[in-house]
């Protein structure tokens, strides 16, 4: 049946963007060409579906992502001061990337480890129990440990 | 017959009415809503139509919700009418609405006769829209006169870099009609939602214009939408028109109803006819919804006749002209005399125009450009008798399957296209033959992508049931063999067949494809292609039409006069190169004048200037199709009324008018006639005969070119891409729209795009 | 006995105690029992969430019963050593009551005791990655006694006898769901487990699917046998990769199985079931929106009627439940409706879960019978509000649901009685709240979440929550004026009968809560520019009291913004004008110091000490 499988392309757009995402880091215009023209959408219901759930990112992200929990409990515990503090040293907002493509930061709803609020997730890694002074600690090592990899090269 | 109570009224209802919303409708009662639209699925964003209805919990959209029997349905109780208040105030919070909410008012609507210029939208008398506005109607009915809330300006830049129209979407209200229209119904998806919540606005992918989002600028964006954010350019500041007539566009085969809004004793703008118009409803392309005002009320039309006088063109006055002409075509013999049309006469006009060679010029050498396609087609199928054959829109609706072949028909029939993507969404399998552009791609469920000259070779496998084509997947051609065989099927064929060395062999087996249920979509370019042919004024067809074999004995004893089969356009050409041509009368300034610059004698009778008037002696200045009546025969086979809505500028005149009083000035009787409609009740009874030979004449088929075959809208001597910058703009994206699809993998791509940023970070 | 010999050490691997490194503490215990040369007499399990993710991480030994808390790597080598080795086991890693006692066994832990934990049961015992643990403990059984025992019509009937109402918020009785939708006409139908739990706060789905994911797909197989539906799908929040995986894998094993595929269990039923996994939009919960995502479009909401059951998915019918309502399905089917009614109240029969966080001690999984008390939850399970503080509000339902007071303690949990007193059963989450916390912020921040997530089709939501917030805005930063109370509750009541979906409509519940039963906060806010509990920024100034700073420099090492400075080892100062009241420096004051102090805004150091006790 026709419709079937026009309706089945359709419903792979969610996962292929996920798929995209998890390989490309992003939603680049390239694979929203790409995908308009295998399942048969056009570019612009791709983009409008890539900007209506918060996971689809539509800029590259850095090569260190940081993520700020600002669920329930971490909002309680200071999450949005945490976000200040890295927005201020970064010199850019949530959903934006440093132009030289080293950090990128997100906010995220909820991370679901409410019980080590608050947390902030970098590269895959959730720290808990943040204070600003840890937070300063971690962003400092990551600092350090870039420098030492470009050294070493 | 079911029924239901509204508002303590009781109301029977039919199918067609769907939902609560339509039952209301039906019954006079006003449910104001600003997202509901009858063209459009129903969405039930806006929360202006929600009632109450017993036994359902809360209050519910009346457009979403079924009409069931022995509803008890209230639109209006207090409360809901609170509600509705309340959120039409949220609502105009973002929507400028600086004079719904002020105390004058009344007072300006009374002595302001429409809305003023202003760079900035800040309330109904600043905006284009302030008469006809849906949300101001609503508005009214629901009675806001103040907001409780603080009006915030979303500061949004208005576009006004893309062709055409200009957005303001400072006055969105999220409907989502124009997203819908452009998606559901016209298939183009050029618009969308982009990020949600309160953050929702209207947008194409990465914010590209809309030539890069592949928009086809036909309009229906604008036509849906309940406020002034999106509207045409040309005619923003006009106001109101003074009349509204509806009547056809002759821009391509199509021949579309569009209403024309006439102020000043002009056509300010066009826009969709009532909705059950046909063939097209309300929808139109880019041709008839923005380029029939600027294309009439060029500031270079011809406004009178002129002669030439010591080598300077004079104006003269229609006397003196038609005299000149009289007196420039005596003595020439009729072998020596050449007639030519084109597709953008009205069938009276050319009817006028070959009887006037044939039966006052005595020259059988009446030829018409652009009209080959609507010739061959009269052809081939009258002699099958299958003239019935041809589709009406409706048919491509109650197909069960498409087959489109050449050309790429969402380029060149943007109607057409509209009626097909209704199927297509409707689950209608459509197969492309050839190269399909992007849009296109995405509607079908199958692209044999072949060139051209191969398509009838698949057309051949298809009809056979088997065999093979080279370059074309084996498996493909069986899947579309299934899908040709099963129901009833309608093929699209293209003006670019018209390439091909013998499209009559094709044609034919299109027609053993379709059976005798199916049916043809020819799809003629040109305006009146198939009325030039009908009235014959074509080289090898008469009146009727009917070929010069069956027809010729007929209309010698009509006529008088003995009538045989003339030169075709290339073969005159060739002729006056050779100096075998003494007197020209032309009617189609599109007709290149090469060849024919040494014609002694050039009678050029159009409503634009062209290069043929360098030439010419006699200049006779004509009325456009807007500017008189008459008929068009579009490509359904359909007698589409054109209407003289506006009076041609300065002295020009009617080309049936000025076609019947040459004849009788050259002294030929039976040319006399009050009306165009005289014209029509002595062509309408005419048969269409062509014998079964006939055909044979496809074997004399002289391919016709790309550069004619491709859409590129031209109009007696007006090229409209010349003269619409804002239509170039669009032409110019074409090609881009016509890249062949991509073969690289999903990987491939990835690669491509992860090289590419870091080169771009490389640079910081 | 050989089996009693057995020592198996289950390692929580919940989101919680993952994220403190529970995996590395298996890879630990393996290595240790391996050098201990232990093998085959200790097994070390990976299971879900205990519950108690406050002690996170945690290990359970079986069969003792004994329960590690809070375990660290260098732990290891003594658990194996002292406990597995001699039999000794580690006392000071069990669980620590209030009054300082060590309580070895999880089952005589008050969190524990006082809860009654059946769709949680298996959770944290069995290993959720081996279909024949779940086997072993009598799963599939359910499924077993419907497609063999049972035709359609009788497991409607028996899911409709139970009782079983959804557990998804709105509490719509599971078996009358599945009546209309059995009774659709259509060919082809669909079940849809809806495990897209959004709401912050709330992990008690994406735990289910992480502890024992097998009682799901038990659970939405009954469903798609009882409606007739032949394809299901799972949308599990992608924010989950753990309950992904668990998924991934527990749905391959039961194909490999035959509990999914053709002809299951050999009564000739088939069913597939594809996971699909949510982009982030909260709204998804949503059931027209979450079919609106499966079927690769924006989640946007569309108004019902019609309802899923009759046109759903694709526009076929469709039943979508909860992965609670679908794990309780299972045990409903292998235990019969009788004993599931046994359990909580008549209107609300069974269990329920919650994910209780915020300011209490035990935060942590919990399942009590409906009926439970809220105190009973917060003070008995959850053994009180933190740090001895004063318990002040609880939030339940998520964003969209209402913060009860103190006087509505008593109040039984159930659908009826939580929707009576303004608040929501929601999905689970509850959020206890002490008296340092500003109830016009929670207001706020509980809005600003749902006007984030809203999908902007309907006008009340988009406009409307904005709206709210700016309002919620201007009182919070000391700008509120007289009728801005009326004005939001105006505002609440068109949002909540005008909106398209149960986002919108439950949207502004925290509001209307916290103005129910906290007005005089807000009119604190309002009247006195105040803020009762010192959190509102623009209400209050960070400043440092003289007398008990140290001069140790740490508020001026950590300020963003040089607001806070001094001279090494004497009196620092903040600069109010520099300050961005992000209060670091407040937090890292020492506790033997103790000098920067928050103080109204309009108040001196002196006043305000002056004005406190």
């Amino acid at each position: 049946m026709p419709d079937q499988t026009r309706a089945e392309l359709a419903s792979r757009l969610i996962p292929m963007l996920q798929e995209i995402q998890e390989e490309l880091g992003y939603i680049a215009p390239e694979a929203v060409e790409w995908l308009s023209e295998h399942l048969g959408v056009s570019k612009q219901e791709i983009f409008g579906v890539a900007t209506f759930y918060n996971f689809f990112r539509l800029n590259p992200p850095g090569r260190h992502e940081i993520h700020v929990c600002l669920g329930t409990a971490c909002h309680v515990g200071g999450g949005e001061k945490l976000l200040d503090t890295i927005r201020e040293k970064l010199g850019i907002e949530p959903g934006e990337t440093t132009p030289d493509g080293r950090f990128s930061l997100e906010r995220v709803a909820c991370v679901g480890a409410c019980a080590l609020a608050p947390t902030v997730v970098v590269d895959g890694e959730v720290h808990g129990r943040m204070t600003q002074r840890s937070l300063k600690r971690l962003l400092d090592r990551i600092e350090r440990e870039d420098r030492e990899a470009m050294g070493g090269k | 017959m079911p029924k239901m109570t509204i508002d303590g009224r009781e109301v029977e209802f039919g199918p067609e009415c769907e939902t609560v919303l339509d039952v209301a409708r039906s019954a006079g009662i006003y449910i104001p809503t600003l997202c509901d639209h009858d063209e459009l699925e129903p969405y039930g964003g806006c929360r202006l139509c929600i009632v109450e209805i017993e036994g359902l919990r809360g209050y519910v959209p009346a457009c979403t919700t079924a009409a069931k029997d022995g509803m008890v349905v209230r639109t209006a109780t207090e409360e809901l009418m609170r509600l509705k208040k309340e959120i039409l105030q949220l609502l105009l919070i973002e929507h400028p609405s600086a004079c719904l909410v002020c105390a004058e008012w009344p007072a300006c609507l009374q002595y302001r006769t429409q809305a003023y210029r202003a760079g900035r939208v800040t309330g109904c008398n600043t905006c284009p829209r302030r008469d006809d506005c849906e949300l101001r109607e609503v508005v009214e009915h629901i009675g806001i006169t103040g907001l409780d809330y603080t009006p915030e300006y979303r500061d949004i830049p208005v576009e006004r870099s893309d062709p055409f129209y200009d957005r303001d979407y400072n006055l969105c209200v999220l409907c989502a009609r124009c997203v819908r229209v452009c998606q559901e119904v016209r298939g183009t998806g050029a618009i969308t939602f982009v990020k949600r919540g309160h953050e929702t606005r209207v947008d194409t992918a990465f914010g590209t214009s809309h030539v890069d989002c592949g928009c086809w600028f036909c309009g229906a964006c604008i036509d849906v939408c309940p406020t002034g954010a999106l509207y045409p350019r040309l005619s923003k500041w006009v106001g109101m028109p003074e009349s509204e007539e509806v009547t056809t566009c002759m821009l391509c085969g199509t021949g579309c109803q569009f209403r024309a809004d006439i102020k000043w004793g002009k056509v300010m703008a066009t826009g969709p006819a009532p909705p059950d118009s046909a063939p097209n409803g309300r929808h139109l392309c880019v041709l008839g919804r923005f380029c029939i005002p600027p294309l009439v009320n060029a500031g270079d039309r011809l406004r009178a006749p002129h002669v030439r006088r010591d080598g300077e063109m004079v104006p003269v006055s229609w006397d003196e002209a038609l005299q000149a002409v009289v007196e420039g075509l005596k003595g020439v013999p009729p072998g020596r005399i050449a007639v030519l049309g084109g597709p953008h006469l009205t069938t009276e006009a050319a009817y006028l125009l070959q009887k006037l060679a044939r039966v006052a010029l005595g020259t059988p050498d009446v030829a018409s450009r652009g009209c080959e396609f609507a010739s061959l087609v009269y052809r081939v199928l009258g002699a099958d008798g299958a003239l019935d054959r041809v589709a009406q829109l409706e048919d491509i609706s109650r197909a069960d399957w498409i087959v489109s072949l050449g050309g790429d028909f969402v380029e060149s029939h943007q109607v057409v296209a509209k009626t097909v993507y209704g199927a297509v969404r409707r689950g209608v399998p459509l197969v492309h033959i050839g190269q399909p552009g992007k849009n296109l791609r995405r509607w079908t469920v199958e692209d044999v992508l072949v060139d051209e000259p191969v398509a009838p070779a698949v057309v051949r496998v298809l009809v056979e049931g088997s065999g093979a084509v080279e370059g074309v997947p084996e498996e493909q051609l069986r899947r579309v063999i299934d899908i040709v065989s099963q129901g009833r099927g309608v093929v699209l064929v293209g003006p670019r067949v018209l390439e091909l060395d013998s499209p009559s062999d094709l044609l034919r087996d299109v027609l053993r494809l379709l059976g005798d249920d199916g049916r043809l979509v020819p799809l003629f370019l040109n305006g009146n292609e198939a009325g030039v042919v009908r009235a014959g004024a074509v080289h090898d067809m008469l009146p009727g039409p009917a070929s010069v074999a069956a027809g010729a004995a007929s209309y010698e004893e009509k006529w008088g006069r003995a009538v045989a089969a003339g030169a075709d356009l290339g073969a005159l050409r060739e002729k006056a190169r050779a100096g075998q041509v003494d007197a020209v009368i032309v009617l189609d300034g599109s007709i290149p004048v090469d060849g024919f610059e040494g014609v002694p004698f050039i009678v050029y009778q159009s409503p634009f200037p062209s290069p043929w008037l360098e030439h010419a002696s006699v200049v006779l200045a004509s009325a456009m199709s807007i500017e008189e009546s008459g008929t068009m025969v579009n490509h359904e086979f359909r007698e589409q009324a054109l209407k003289a809505v506006v009076p041609p500028p300065g002295e020009a005149r009617p080309d049936w008018e000025v076609l019947a009083e040459l004849a009788r000035r050259m002294g030929a009787a039976g040319f006399e006639y009050g009306s165009p409609g005289e014209v029509w009740d002595e062509l309408a009874g005419l048969e269409c005969r062509v014998g079964p030979t006939d055909t044979a004449a496809g074997d004399a088929w002289q391919p016709v070119p790309r550069e004619e075959t491709e859409w590129y809208p031209r109009y007696r001597g007006a090229t409209l891409a010349e003269r619409i910058e804002d239509l170039a703009v669009l032409i110019e994206a074409l090609p881009g729209r016509r890249a062949p699809p991509p073969t690289e993998s999903l990987e491939d791509m990835m690669r491509e795009a992860r090289e590419k940023w870091a080169a771009r970070t490389e640079e910081v | 006995m050989e089996s009693d010999d057995v020592i198996e050490v289950l390692v929580c691997r919940g989101t919680g105690c993952e994220s403190s490194k529970s995996d590395v503490l298996q890879e630990r215990l393996v290595e240790e029992v391996q050098r201990h040369g232990l093998d085959g007499r200790v097994v070390v399990k990976r299971v879900g969430c205990h519950g108690l993710c406050q002690q996170g991480p945690v290990i359970a030994i079986e069969p003792e019963g004994l329960f590690y808390c809070q375990v660290k790597e260098s732990d290891i080598p003594e658990i194996v050593e002292s406990h597995f080795v001699k039999g000794q086991p580690v006392e000071r890693l069990f669980y620590e009551a209030p009054d300082g006692k060590r309580i070895p066994h999880y089952r005589d832990i008050p969190f524990y005791s006082e809860q009654q934990r059946v769709i949680l049961a298996k959770s944290g015992h069995i290993d959720p990655g081996e279909i024949d643990d779940y086997v072993a403990a009598g799963g599939y059984k359910g499924l077993e006694r419907a497609l063999k025992e049972m035709t359609p019509d009788e497991v409607v009937a028996e899911v409709e006898r139970s009782g079983l109402r959804g557990r998804g918020g709105a509490g719509f009785p599971t078996g009358l769901k599945w009546k209309f939708a059995r009774r659709s006409p259509g060919d082809v139908k669909y079940a849809i487990c809806n495990a897209d739990e959004g709401d912050p706060g709330a992990f008690m789905d994406g735990s289910i699917l992480i502890a024992d994911p097998h009682a799901v797909l038990e659970g939405l197989s009954i469903a798609a046998y009882a409606i007739g539906a032949h394809e299901a799908f799972i949308y599990v929040r992608h924010e989950y990769p753990a309950a992904v995986a668990s998924l991934k894998r527990a749905i391959a094993q039961s194909y490999e199985r035959g509990f999914l595929g053709k002809d299951i269990l050999g009564t000739g039923f088939d069913l597939d079931i594809k996971m699909m996994e949510g982009a982030g939009a909260f709204v998804c919960g949503e059931e027209t929106a979450l079919m609106a995502s499966i079927e690769g479009r924006r989640g946007m909401p569309r108004p019902r009627p019609p309802f899923p059951v009759e046109s759903g998915l694709w526009g076929k019918p469709t039943v979508i439940n909860n992965v609670k309502t679908l794990a309780a399905v299972s045990l409903i089917l292998r235990n019969g409706a009788d004993w599931f009614r046994s359990i909580g109240t008549e209107g609300s029969p069974g269990t329920a879960i919650f994910s209780l966080t915020g300011k209490v001690r035990n935060t942590g999984l919990v399942e009590v019978p409906m009926g439970a008390t809220l105190r009973h939850i917060i003070f008995d399970v959850g053994g009180g509000v933190k740090e001895g503080r004063k318990f002040k509000a609880v939030q339940t339902g998520g964003p969209a649901g209402g913060c009860l007071p103190a006087e509505k303690l008593d109040l039984p949990v159930d659908f009826d009685s939580l929707k009576a007193a303004g608040a929501i059963m929601g999905s689970g989450g509850m959020i206890v709240m002490d008296e340092s916390t500003c109830m016009v912020d929670v207001a706020r921040y509980f809005l600003s979440f749902t006007q984030a997530e809203s999908c902007g089709k309907c006008t009340p939501c988009r406009v409307g929550t904005l709206q709210m917030l700016r309002l919620l805005d201007k009182i919070r930063s000391g700008r509120g004026e007289e009728g801005d109370i009326e004005k939001l509750l105006a505002l609440c009541d068109t949002v909540v009968k005008g909106s398209l979906c149960g986002l919108g409509q439950n949207a502004p519940n925290p509001v209307l809560t916290t103005i129910q039963y906290f007005r005089d906060e807000y009119e604190a806010h309002i009247r006195d520019k105040v803020c009762p509990a010192m959190v509102c920024k623009d209400l209050i100034k960070f400043v440092i009291d003289p007398d008990k700073c140290i001069g140790c420099g740490a508020c001026a090492r950590i300020c963003p913004t040089g607001a806070a400075r001094g001279e090494k080892e004497s009196v620092h100062t903040i600069e109010q004008e520099l300050c961005i009241k992000c209060g670091a420096c407040y937090e890292v004051c020492p506790p033997r110091a103790r000098a920067v102090m928050k103080v109204p805004v309009g108040q001196t150091l002196e006043g305000a000490k002056g004005g406190a006790e």
